[in-house]
């Protein structure tokens, strides 16, 4: 250790104050004397001692405190023992709850081990009424500024701690009731009227419920165990076994719960008297993190801090820098049975699956659920979709998925569910002029076919417009709930014989057309999520571009909420109110305005203005208590939805008891500029509880951003994809350590979450170009990265897709 | 070709955007046929609920992408290839196709084909260019058939 070295030239040379002229020589000897006492070589740290001039690693009153407390001699701690201790300038009010002390008890501090239990307590109890005159006469005679204040708080808490250890020691050691009575009444409450005084004086606001030393908590505990004593202890004990530092009331016999007040009362004490526990190997973790954090591409070995354990290489005697652990990223396999620019993808949430979504026009096959352990061979298509489908989600469950086509019904599938069995064409895959694909698939050139089973939707329903002149148009046809038999209710079904691929274009397109008429009075839907708790099970909500958001139940086949309706309830009288208010402060200086420009910036459509926004994302949390909204005028609207009746309370109910239901918006993310996507982070990963409250939005112009929509905050910002007109989609991934991103040039970006900096540029989808399209109207093609997805349950394997209908499978590699 | 980002068409919530749609119509001495000179001059609470209600959002019969709106008609009286069409000031979420002649009823034209951003449904024509000095201000100028046209409420 390098630093021990230096000390030792230290030593050698008493004039030298600092050592290396940046820390103290006195509390770097006071650290290493600890240290050793810690480590057990008590030898060595009285010889260091001794070298050292007599450096103590606690004061002259700390130890005479500590000594009081270990052997009981309460009656003699006075008011002026403690205001004569060097306290912590800083706040407390974290400090002594919930810090872990990790050290080993017994060989910590080992200033006196004579332990008695023969307590004066007659001369006890009255040594701390005296001593409770001197504060209250300290607190009166004195004018006191916020240090001073705060500082008598400390001393006063100091003693309440005492006091409190002395009350239950009466209890449990002495068993002397009637005395630890008179105790709690007659010192104790006086005590704890002052200290409370103190703190309204301080204006602190206890704001945390969990912080247990307050006067009120206190005094309850206290007179719980006076009442119940066994239970308490009980009570105690079970808390500890989950690993929680709470205040133990009892911890079995006088020698440990002293120890206990004393580490109480530590954190009190300036660390100038009292060198932290623990306080060197604090240093060196916070130095190893350092040294790792150094090489940006290593993101693998954050995992000291989760399992810290004695066969952690962790070397102290050199840096821990390691150039050989960067992270990389390789392309492990090329998805290319798919005919057309793929547009989303997701991996189920158990990461069996992966489906992903074409913007094919002529085929109605659109969706290709792939099987992630089968080395991804086709496991389903899905067919029933004539429209390009823009969204894609996996029930929690993984067994159902959900498609959002452009301007059709909604349809949920069965994934898991047996369908007819074709042979699918893997070369030509059914799309005649497809060349390309031969000089993809490299040896086989002959066409091969697969076995697969085709899917028809088991459900598929579309939302009716709100209005009311518009639902008397659409009467009863506005949902159309499929049967049990796959999908009669759809019209295109009948027309579509699904092993002729061909044919399918002719009448899938006659289909569209009827189609089109059918879904003039409904709404599009453009995302989706399912609910993700076993309580709201079934459930989705569903996002429209036309001011919609409804929660569909997949049990009873019918859309439970909807969110406009109560929303124009809401927004009427908001805006209303607002009209006024924008009248009262034109009123003031009406006179010096222009009577047209004051007209000019009033709302006047005041039934249009708040209507509810254009809806192009949605997400639900994990949890299910909040809906984040993503509207077309680049802000994220979040809402509460934790108090949705569950599946249970619904059974009994009318569905038209949530017509009246409302959720509370809670925050809204002003984002300001467009934004293509939305997501949050991967539930599947340890650090997931601290990172649940972010949200990763696309915005239009070339930058990610990273919100905390909980705080209602900006965290961080990622530049260098390029994304201009598209909508490019993105993720999170690796434990959340890496946010991901399509991109228009092609390429897959790959970020660090909390650096911001960029890890890697993988040359995704920018070689390769779908031939164009028959006809005229020659297209500009793009070639852009449309979409992303991390497989929540293997850290390591991401997917891509973009405009040259490849979906490429990544991997994570230690490089 | 990835999904583009559509833009919408709402209608106004304040006065200067009723004032000041996105074609510049004094350029070629024109108006669009709700403004008229009696209302230039006091604009009542009354005339701007009239002209809300009268507002109306064109978009793609197909897939609902918004394209135009009442305030961009320049003239209904047009034929298109599939039967009546306005000339419109300006439409958004269309792509162009490629240039071509045509030859019309008012003369010849350079022209190109315009279709719907996200589904591709022909949508009607752009003028580009055109011989004869009195037919210049259709320049710039859009012709949106009717058929491929959903009305939105």
């Amino acid at each position: 250790m390098s630093v021990n070295k230096r000390t030792k030239q230290g030593t050698d040379n008493p004039v030298l104050k600092t050592v290396g002229n940046i820390f103290d020589k006195v509390q770097l000897t006071k650290l290493l004397i600890h240290t050793l006492k810690e480590l057990g070589y008590n030898t060595a740290a009285g010889a260091l001692q001794e070298e050292s001039g007599g450096i103590q690693v606690e004061s002259n009153v700390v130890q005479r405190l500590f000594g009081y407390i270990k052997q009981g001699k309460y009656e003699v701690i006075s008011f002026d023992l403690l205001n004569s201790l060097s306290l912590r300038t800083t706040n407390h009010d974290s400090a002594n709850n919930g810090k872990k002390v990790f050290t080993d008890r017994d060989t910590s501090i080992n200033i006196n081990d004579i332990i008695s239990s023969d307590l004066d307590v007659v001369a006890i109890t009255a040594n701390f009424d005296t001593q409770y005159k001197m504060f209250y006469d300290f607190y009166t005679n004195t004018t006191f500024n916020t240090v001073s204040l705060n500082r008598f708080r400390n001393i006063l808490e100091i003693m309440i701690l005492i006091n409190k250890h002395f009350f239950t020691e009466l209890i449990y050691e002495v068993k002397d009731l009637p005395n630890a009575v008179l105790f709690l009444r007659s010192i104790i409450r006086k005590y704890l009227t002052l200290w409370d005084t103190v703190l309204t004086g301080l204006q602190t606001n206890i704001i945390d419920e969990d912080i247990v030393f307050t006067p009120e908590k206190v005094l309850k505990e206290l007179s719980s165990i006076l009442t119940m004593p066994e239970v308490v202890i009980k009570k105690n004990n079970s808390t500890n076994d989950d690993d929680c530092t709470e205040t133990q009331i009892w911890t079995g016999s006088v020698k440990n719960s002293r120890q206990e007040l004393i580490e109480k009362i530590s954190f009190y004490i300036n660390p100038n008297d009292l060198v932290p526990q623990g306080r060197l190997i604090e240093l060196l973790r916070q130095a190893i993190k350092y040294q790792r954090s150094c090489n940006s591409f290593n993101l693998f070995d954050d995992e000291i801090d989760v399992d810290y354990s004695q066969d952690d290489p962790v070397t102290l005697l050199q840096n821990n820098i390691s150039d050989f652990e960067r992270i990389n990223f390789v392309e492990q396999k090329t998805l290319a049975s798919n005919m057309d620019e793929i547009w989303y993808l997701e991996f189920s949430p158990n990461g069996k699956y992966l489906a992903a979504a074409i913007a094919n026009s002529v085929s109605d096959r659109k969706v290709t659920v792939y099987d992630v352990e089968n080395d991804f061979s086709v496991f389903k298509v899905l067919r029933g979709n004539s429209q390009c489908i823009l969204y894609l989600s996996f029930s929690e469950d993984s067994k159902y998925l959900v498609t959002c086509p452009f301007n059709e019904h909604t349809n949920i599938y069965d994934i898991t569910a047996d369908g007819e069995t074709i042979e699918l064409n893997v070369e030509k895959g059914g799309f005649p002029q497809n060349s390309r694909r031969s000089s993809l698939e490299g040896g086989k050139k002959e066409k091969s076919t697969i076995e697969t089973q085709v899917l028809g939707p088991i459900d598929s329903f579309c939302i009716p417009i709100s209005s009311p002149k518009a639902q008397e148009r659409s009467g009863n046809s506005m949902h159309s709930a499929g049967n049990e038999t796959y999908n009669t209710s759809s019209p295109y079904s009948d027309t579509q014989s699904p092993s002729s691929a061909p044919d399918s274009t002719i009448s899938s397109r006659a289909a569209t057309d009827n189609l089109i008429e059918q879904t003039e009075n409904s709404l599009r839907s453009w995302c989706c999520d399912w609910f993700h708790t076993e309580k709201h099970a079934g459930k989705l909500v569903i996002g429209s571009p036309d001011r919609d958001v409804v929660i569909y139940d997949t049990k009873t086949r019918s859309i439970i909420y909807q969110f406009s309706r109560n929303w124009n309830l809401r927004s009427r009288r908001a805006s209303s109110s607002a009209y006024r208010s924008s009248h009262d402060s034109d009123n003031n200086n009406a006179l010096r305005r222009m009577p047209r420009e004051t007209q000019a910036g009033t709302v006047v459509n005041t039934l249009m203005d708040e209507q509810f926004p254009r809806i192009h994302d949605l997400k639900i949390s994990q949890d299910d208590n909040y809906l984040l909204l993503m509207t077309h005028q680049g802000s994220i609207n979040v809402f509460n939805i934790s108090n949705l009746p569950t599946n249970d309370e619904l059974k009994g109910l009318d569905s038209s008891i949530l017509s009246n239901h409302y959720f509370k918006m809670e925050t809204k993310l002003k984002i300001g500029k467009n934004i293509t996507c939305i997501s949050l982070p991967m539930p599947s990963c340890e650090n997931y509880g601290r990172l649940s409250s972010l949200v990763l939005v696309n915005l239009q112009h070339n930058e990610l951003q990273l919100w905390d929509y909980k705080e209602n905050i900006l965290i961080q910002k990622y530049f260098g994809q390029k994304q201009e007109q598209f909508i490019i989609r993105s993720c999170f991934g690796f434990d959340n350590k890496l946010v991901v991103s399509g991109s228009e040039d092609g390429k897959v970006y790959i970020w660090d979450r909390l650096k911001g900096n960029i890890l890697g540029v993988l040359m995704g989808h920018a070689n390769d170009r779908l031939p164009t399209r028959s006809g005229s109207n020659a297209r500009k093609f793009s070639k852009n990265c449309n979409v992303v997805g991390w497989n929540p349950n293997n850290k390591f394997m991401f997917a891509s897709g973009g405009d040259d209908g490849l979906i490429k499978i990544w991997k994570v590699v230690k490089d | 070709m990835g999904l583009i980002l559509p833009q919408y068409i709402d209608p106004p919530t304040t006065i200067r955007e009723i004032e000041f749609s996105t074609t510049n119509y004094h350029e070629f001495n024109l108006r669009p046929e709700w403004y008229s000179h009696s209302e230039d001059i006091s604009l009542t609470n009354d005339l701007i609920h009239r002209r809300i209600k009268k507002f109306k959002t064109y978009a793609c019969k197909k897939c609902r992408t918004h394209l135009s709106s009442s305030q961009e008609i320049m003239s209904r009286d047009y034929r298109g290839k599939t039967g009546d069409a306005y000339l419109m000031g300006n439409l958004v979420n269309i792509e162009e196709g490629n240039q071509e002649t045509r030859v019309m009823m008012t003369g010849e034209y350079v022209v190109c084909d315009i279709n719907c951003q996200w589904c591709h449904q022909l949508i009607g024509w752009k003028y580009l260019k055109s011989d004869s000095a009195s037919q210049r201000y259709k320049e710039g100028r859009y012709i949106m058939e009717l058929k491929p046209v959903y009305i939105c409420e």
